[in-house]
């Protein structure tokens, strides 16, 4: 049937059915009522898209920074419909079309009436949401099925309209002898008074029109939703497809094969290492094949089971650590992945490897502490015979606190990408600073639930509790996943925090070298901005939660810096024969100066690319000999190994070579000694 | 590109019409009853076949299904109705270049509410998907279409539904179906298990072009490797006799009917056949499973919808040593006389619906509980079956079938 076209065979059309005057129904009650009548079968309904006021109808016509937010608030509303899988299919890297597809509850006539006539006013959280069955009978912060409900202003499901201009839902409720089509077709939002037909009345605004219609179905067993974005707006295909990378990427190639690649805007772009490929031109495959310009270079092979795929994106970013010190998304993956990569921190979904809950010594050298009150170090607890930190913390700790993050009452929630499974691509591995850092890794975990008791419920802003980990390691890969992330509910809006909640103490190096998450399970979302991406720092929720993780940092850091001074000492007794030169004792005085308490990086001048690499790994600054031209093993360099080492230390304590390449960071260190060199280098 | 539509894109000088109300009515020549023939005995019928001869218990919960399935999955509908005793899960990907028109008259995008409804029921996966280029795109190394299908495993079946020939050519673009044949058959090299191949194909002999070159000479090249061992099954195919085999085939070509379509069939065969031959390290057995004939443009059968079972013979290792194979070796003459065999056995489906009552009704309520299914106007169908003008069905005949099927 493919081929219909030209010279279609025999298409005969008899004359259709009558186009018939499609009803409108505005009413809330008779619009469910309609849904409700089997008369209706096959038959189209037309309804306004209005919102209550200009102010929900601005934030419905987009609110979000990127493409992920909008799919991220779809997979949300999956997981409060009791979904076990959402999928959702692009057909990258052209972004035609977008899928999203669950096994969820779907919706009743009900539900998906107050959905369309009452944007912003979502029923969730709330007693009518009892009724509505979206809700648990016996507590409406949770789902029928006991999942905490993500869901509570309604907008979610149109945050999609910052994607496209036209979206399809088709939803069925199990045990339903029909299900629902609604055909939503969105108008931008305008506030310039030239187009009155979006005005209905003074305090309504019209979003778009919305066609539903009931169809009958003997299969009552089937249930669901499927949502269909359709005409996808052009910018946004156009930032999911990477245009503008890829139109300086082949700018600069241009300019360079011409001899003009002196070009300073387009001289530090660089192509994505791994992505969707690219098309360069958008035209409708109706005239013509779609062709890409750039084949795709996923870092996974076809054969990959889903859940394999994601562990494959890790690595390959991961492995980017052959590179630069510091391995970066932006530079790693194409928009495409990087958005794979952030709706796998926010959604709701099980990690690469492990809960960092669940860890243990098998997984990797490790010692925990438990988050006390107060100042301190922390409490040790002891994972000795392979116990998982959750074991231990109820086993060790006061209370027996249980440690609950990680669990889901419906036994699991999956998110699949376009044949990839979506998990949380943060992995928990040691990484050595040296031979004078840890040779460990360093977890501190917690719980958190002030008595707000005393605290008026005018000014309380509700209950608080959660639970949370601060992992300490060498070096977080990627430097995106340094900092701390607050999931609500399980999930995330926001990316990781590198300030900390604006931690001011100068712990600048370990800081760094920090992943953290806060799991929330009372409270806090209150204070979440509209977009759940960023919060109210005004709430006193939002106050408490970063004195504690201050107060955590803080014994984090006490415990690692007392670990170190132990290792210092240790190592000061072994190696007592070893004097420092007077120089590198300068470049180690403005290292502390800099840095804090933490010691100087140790330095190596490596005398090939293998030994450069295996220095790197164990956390070293590495530079390669024959890239500075300093000679190999002759007894006349060991000055210049010396003023080479204590520069790059220097460079070092003031961040110079943070977040460059390996090579970036040669030919600097290289330019340095040229200049004071006596000749040429 | 100017400014404007680089930021708003194509089609923004108006906004998407509404939908239509009320039910489809807009027929195309695989809505009537003879095509349900092809659907149900054909397709369904050796899928399941193949499910239940060649896969594990496990292996038949999942079926991956290469089509063209138009705008109301009409094909995916028959399949997941008689897979459903298996519980098989049918993972389906494909194109349809049209369904971005598919809002012309019949309201809705009617295959996003058919995959919906299907997805919905547990009958095709998540990833189910129709892309909207033209199949013939596969055949371009660097088109989106190809790149996509390299990210697809290999394929339990594989429906090449097509209306036109198979050197069709779009405009504005260089690949036939032939060759997107081909690139699929290429696809498959990997595959370990028994596949399906449907192809459904116009054959006339003014159209036949480059592929009927390669059709001939794939029958040609066994006649004079293997004489009157393979002229003499084609020679009885074609109702001759092994002397005339050279009048016999040109006549065969040059005129429209069963000889033509015979021949159509046997050369196809021959061209898989061949084609694995030339892999010779993934042989394989190719079979025809079935041959149906029916008419479309005229009163004489000018489509072919035929069956090929493939079943890879495993990697075959070689010795360092092997001297080169030749293209055709007795091996492919064992599987070609079955092919000719099969081929000759042509089933004229419109002639047998005719001769047979039962057939008949059968293939009427199938359709129209297919049809109703995907919400067409059931009245309107009956109408234009009975006015169809080269096999028109009486109302009354397709109202009393309608009875026979509730019946049963």
């Amino acid at each position: 049937m493919e081929l219909a076209s030209t010279n279609e065979p025999t298409l005969v059309k008899v004359v259709s059915s009558p186009n018939l005057p499609i009803e409108s129904i505005e009413d809330s009650g008779e619009l469910s009522n309609w849904l409700d009548d089997p008369s209706n079968d096959g038959q189209l309904v037309k309804t306004k898209l209005s919102t209550s006021d200009r102010v929900i109808a601005r934030v419905t016509d987009g609110i979000y920074r990127q493409p992920a937010s909008a799919l991220r608030e779809l997979i949300s509303n999956a997981w409060d419909a009791d979904a076990s899988t959402v999928t959702i299919l692009t057909d990258a890297p052209r972004f035609s079309r977008i899928y999203i597809r669950d096994n969820g509850r779907g919706m009743s006539n009900e539900a998906l009436t107050r959905l369309i006539k009452n944007i912003g006013g979502s029923a969730k959280r709330r007693e009518e949401g009892q009724s509505l069955g979206i809700t648990a009978s016996h507590d409406t912060n949770l789902t029928p099925g006991g999942r905490p409900i993500i869901g509570k202003i309604g907008i979610g499901l149109f945050s999609v309209s910052q994607l496209a201009r036209n979206f399809q839902i088709t939803t069925k409720v199990k045990g339903s002898n029909y299900r629902m089509i609604a055909e939503v077709r969105l108008r931008q939002y305008s506030e310039d008074g030239e187009d009155e037909a979006d005005t209905e009345s003074e305090d309504k605004y019209m979003s778009g029109d919305v066609f539903l219609r009931r169809d009958n179905t003997d299969d009552t067993e089937a249930h669901g939703t499927d949502i269909v974005l359709e005409e996808v707006k052009k910018p946004v295909r156009d930032l999911l497809r990477s245009a503008s990378r890829w139109q300086s990427v082949e700018e600069k190639q241009t300019a360079e094969s011409n001899g003009e690649a002196d070009d300073l805007s387009i001289a530090d772009v660089e192509p994505p290492i791994f992505h969707s490929g690219y098309i360069k031109n958008l035209n409708d495959p109706i005239e013509q094949p779609s062709l890409l310009k750039i084949a795709p270079e996923y870092p996974w092979t076809n054969d990959d089971a889903p859940a394999v795929r994601m562990d494959k994106l890790v690595d390959a970013v991961e492995g980017q650590f052959t590179r630069t010190a510091r391995p970066d998304l932006n530079s790693t993956l194409d928009t495409y992945l990087e958005m794979i990569w952030s709706l796998g921190l926010s959604a709701p979904v099980q990690y690469v490897s492990k809960h960092p809950f669940d860890l243990s010594t098998h997984d990797l050298p490790l010692r925990a502490f438990w988050i006390t009150d107060g100042r301190g170090r922390g409490k040790e607890i002891n994972l000795e015979s392979g116990r998982s930190i959750r074991e231990a913390v109820s086993e060790q700790i006061d209370g027996a606190p249980k440690l609950v993050s990680g669990d889901d009452p419906l036994g699991g929630f999956k998110v699949f990408i376009d044949g990839l499974e979506l998990r949380r691509p943060i992995r928990f591995k040691y990484h050595s600073t040296g031979e004078r850092g840890l040779n460990h890794a360093v977890m501190f975990v917690g719980a958190y639930a002030p008595d707000l008791s005393q605290v008026s419920n005018v000014y309380r802003g509700g209950k608080l509790s959660l639970e949370g980990y601060l992992f300490w390691t060498g070096r977080v890969i990627p430097k995106e996943n340094n900092g701390v992330l607050v999931r609500i509910r399980d999930t995330s809006g926001a990316l990781f925090d590198p300030t900390f909640f604006n931690y001011q103490v100068s712990e600048l190096t370990r800081l760094r070298q920090i992943t953290s998450e806060l799991f929330v399970i009372r409270g806090l979302d209150a204070a979440l901005n509209i977009d759940r991406e960023s919060f109210n720092y005004a709430h006193p929720h939002v106050q408490l939660v970063a004195r504690w993780q201050h107060a955590a940092i803080r014994q984090l850091t006490n415990r690692v810096k007392s670990m170190a001074a132990d290792k210092l000492l240790e190592r000061r007794n072994q190696k007592a024969s070893e004097v420092a030169s007077e120089l590198m004792d300068e470049a180690a005085k403005l290292w502390r100066q800099r840095q804090g308490s933490e010691p100087p990086p140790v330095v190596v001048l490596a005398n090939s690319p293998i030994e450069a690499l295996a220095a790197r790994q164990d956390g070293a600054i590495a530079v390669e000999r024959s890239a500075l031209s300093i000679p190999v093993g002759r007894k006349s360099s060991t000055e210049m190994d010396s003023k080479t080492t204590a520069l790059i230390t220097a460079l070092a304590a003031f961040g110079v070579l943070e977040d460059r390449t390996y090579d970036e960071q040669q030919k600097l260190i290289r330019a340095i000694l040229a200049i004071f060199a006596d000749g040429a280098t | 590109m100017d400014e404007i539509e680089e930021v708003y894109g194509a089609g923004s000088d108006q906004p998407t019409p509404a939908p239509q109300a009320g039910l489809k009515a807009n027929f195309s020549a695989w809505h009537h009853p003879v095509k349900q023939l092809i659907r149900d005995q054909q397709w369904a019928a050796l899928t399941e076949k193949l499910l239940l001869k060649d896969r594990s218990e496990t292996e038949q919960k999942a079926l991956n299904y290469f089509t063209l399935p138009g705008a109301d999955l009409l094909d995916v509908r028959t399949l997941s109705l008689r897979l459903k005793s298996l519980g098989t899960v049918i993972e389906y990907f494909g194109f349809d270049i049209g369904q971005s028109r598919t809002a012309d008259g019949d309201g809705m995008p009617s295959y996003l509410l058919a995959e919906s409804e299907l997805r919905q029921a547990g009958h095709v996966s998540d990833n189910s998907e129709v892309l909207g280029d033209a199949l013939e795109d596969i055949a371009s190394v660097t088109s989106q279409a190809a790149n996509r299908l390299r990210q697809k495993p290999v394929f339990d079946v594989i429906n090449i539904d097509g209306c036109n020939h198979l050197s069709f050519v779009q405009s504005k673009r260089d690949k036939s179906v032939f060759d997107a044949v081909t690139t699929l058959l290429a696809h498959q090299m990997l595959s370990k298990k028994t596949w399906l191949l449907f192809l459904t194909t116009r054959v006339d002999p003014e159209l036949m072009g480059a592929p009927g070159v390669t059709l001939q000479k794939a029958i040609l090249e066994n006649v004079e490797a293997h004489g009157i061992s393979f002229s003499g099954p084609v020679a009885q195919m074609l109702s001759g006799t092994p002397e005339n085999i050279g009048s016999l085939l040109t006549n065969g070509w040059n005129t429209p009917g069963a000889p033509l379509l015979r021949l159509v069939s046997v050369g196809l065969g021959k061209h898989i056949l061949q084609f694995y031959h030339a892999q010779h390290n993934h042989p394989a057995k190719v079979e025809l499973a079935s041959a149906y004939a029916y008419c479309v443009h005229g009163n004489t059968p000018d489509m072919l919808s035929l069956a090929f079972r493939v079943t890879p013979s495993g990697v075959r290792i070689q010795s360092p040593t092997a001297k080169p194979v030749s293209v055709i070796e007795p091996l492919e003459l064992n599987s070609a006389i079955p092919i000719v065999t099969r081929a000759q056995n042509l089933w004229d489906i419109d002639a047998a619906i005719k001769a047979d009552p039962e057939l008949e009704a059968k293939c009427i309520s199938g359709s129209e509980n297919l049809l109703r299914a995907a919400n067409f106007d059931i009245e309107v169908w009956r109408d234009w079956v009975a006015g169809h003008p080269e096999r028109p069905i009486p109302k009354e005949r397709m109202i009393s079938a309608t009875k026979i099927g509730q019946k049963t």
